[in-house]
């Protein structure tokens, strides 16, 4: 976060400390895309992410007292959609196998540059091993370091180093057979 | 028949048989059809587990290539842009047995055509994999009219076929661009001391 | 970053959640005791004007036709990104097979060279 975001996120968090509601909702908008896309890639199911985030954003507004700044507001709400999303993936059935035919028509205002192996990846990340998808999603979505990354999943760094590395070789092999490769 | 008739008929003949001639010359040369037919794979859409199925033809491509504006799309497209086909059957199948050699033949069988060359043959008896790799190149040996790959190993058959002239170098530096990491590729982050500095947005 | 890595990267780039989400999380916070008159059936009155029914109308006919007009152009923009995303899968899977292909050759020959050494 930049410093001018955490004085606004300081002040907002001030207003709510002194009553003020209409301050939730413009912590809801700062907010809402990192909680829903850590949901997401970790579901890849929209009605599903958005179940979790408005989940996780009811749990803040009830814990609202414990927040002390705005870093651990950011942090409290990564460690919380981590742990609704795993709570929600729990329930589901086994992912399907990751084909080319199932990839939908690319959306009509889709950023990315390649959008069918930008597709296939989010299939496959959210087919990983539930432990090790937080690990990837934090990693590659939040940039956080190792260190960071060991304290929200409260694992330890070496933890969080293994199944970063099993995660990335595990992506590698199927991305490398989803493009027609040899898996070796 | 008068020495009148005979004078129209032959020169009739002659006319129908120089016809024949131009045309033959306009036609390409016999087998030279860099086109597969690999319409009969389609029965082993059934029994596979995944299946990657693509036909562009001409105005497929023309119209794919007005959509590859991208920096990432420079490579491709120049490997594209004169092509007039591009078709691919990729077949993955859970276990080694669901696919026969007859399918494999069916298409090794129309790459025995003079017109064709095979360049890459390789077989490995202890993964049980087969690569071949054919070129149909123009009479004067110098441009290529089309490509076809062959892979088949246990549990997979891929039949990629190209329709025009394709540049192997540039399609073969492919491979580790586009997204595509090449074998034995290691991450080097995680080989970096934990906790190092990386730019943060 | 491997360049693949940068692929995930933008895989896993943020994405924003369907329109209304903060409404949504606003209205379960909420939670209102007593439901306010929907707005939607005072409009409801307001259109029932004729001059309004006719102005409507056209402006309906205008927006059918347009839409009609970008759908074709989407259709077609749409079909064009499909070949585009099939066209690059095709040469990714042609390219890792061509190069299979060869690598294969060339561990026969280093085999070949190692064993008359």
């Amino acid at each position: 976060m930049t410093t001018s975001t955490l004085g606004r996120c300081e002040e907002v968090l001030g207003r709510l400390a002194r009553g003020d509601v209409s301050a939730f909702e413009e912590i809801v908008k700062e907010h809402q895309s990192m909680v829903f896309s850590i949901a997401y890639h970790f579901l890849h199911d929209r009605s599903l992410a958005e179940e979790a985030a408005q989940d996780v954003f009811l749990r803040l507004y009830q814990n609202l007292a414990s927040i002390v700044s705005p870093r651990h507001l950011v942090f409290w709400l990564r460690k919380v959609a981590c742990q609704r999303a795993l709570d929600m993936a729990r329930k589901l059935p086994k992912a399907p196998p990751v084909s080319l035919q199932d990839i939908a028509e690319p959306a009509a205002d889709s950023p990315d540059a390649d959008p069918l192996l930008s597709e296939g990846l989010r299939r496959m990340v959210a087919s990983l091993p539930k432990d090790a998808r937080a690990v990837i999603i934090l990693r590659y979505q939040e940039e956080l370091e190792l260190a960071e990354i060991a304290q929200i999943l409260d694992v330890p760094i070496n933890t969080v180093k293994s199944r970063l590395e099993r995660s990335l070789g595990i992506l590698r092999e199927k991305l490398h057979r989803w493009a027609g490769g040899t898996a070796r | 028949m008068n020495a009148r008739q005979k004078n129209i008929r032959t020169s009739a003949l002659a006319t129908f048989f120089g016809a024949m001639l131009l045309g033959a010359f306009s036609l390409p040369a016999f087998g030279q059809n860099p086109r597969l037919d690999i319409k009969n794979l389609e029965a082993l859409s059934k029994k596979a587990s995944e299946v990657v199925d693509v036909n562009l033809d001409g105005p497929l491509l023309k119209l794919a290539s007005k959509f590859m504006t991208d920096e990432d799309d420079r490579e491709a497209l120049s490997i594209v842009k004169n092509l007039k086909g591009v078709y691919v059957k990729s077949f993955t199948f859970d276990q080694p047995g669901d696919y026969s050699q007859a399918d494999v033949d069916a298409i090794r069988s129309q790459l025995q055509a003079p017109a064709w060359s095979r360049i890459v043959s390789a077989r490995s008896k202890h993964d049980r994999e087969n690569a071949e790799i054919y070129l149909m190149t123009a009479a004067d040996g110098e441009s290529v009219l089309g490509m076809a790959i062959i892979c088949a190993e246990p549990t997979e058959f891929t039949v990629v076929n190209i329709v025009g002239p394709v540049d192997i170098d540039k399609l073969s530096q492919l491979e580790g661009k586009m997204g595509i990491p090449r074998l034995g590729e290691r991450d080097d982050e995680l080989h970096q001391k934990s906790g190092g500095h990386r730019a943060k947005p | 970053m491997n360049p693949w890595e940068e692929s995930l990267r933008e895989a896993l780039r943020r994405k924003a959640p369907p329109p209304g989400f903060a409404d949504r999380v606003l209205a379960r916070i909420r939670d209102l005791p007593a439901r306010e008159k929907r707005p939607w059936f005072r409009l409801r009155a307001f259109i029932a004007r004729p001059a309004l029914r006719w102005a409507a109308a056209v402006l309906c006919l205008v927006i059918a036709g347009s839409v009609a007009y970008r759908e074709r152009q989407e259709r077609q923009r749409r079909q064009g990104e499909i070949a585009r995303m099939q066209v690059k899968q095709a040469l990714r899977i042609a390219s890792v097979k061509l190069n299979a292909a060869r690598r294969m050759v060339q561990e026969v020959k280093q085999g070949t060279a190692q064993s008359r050494l």
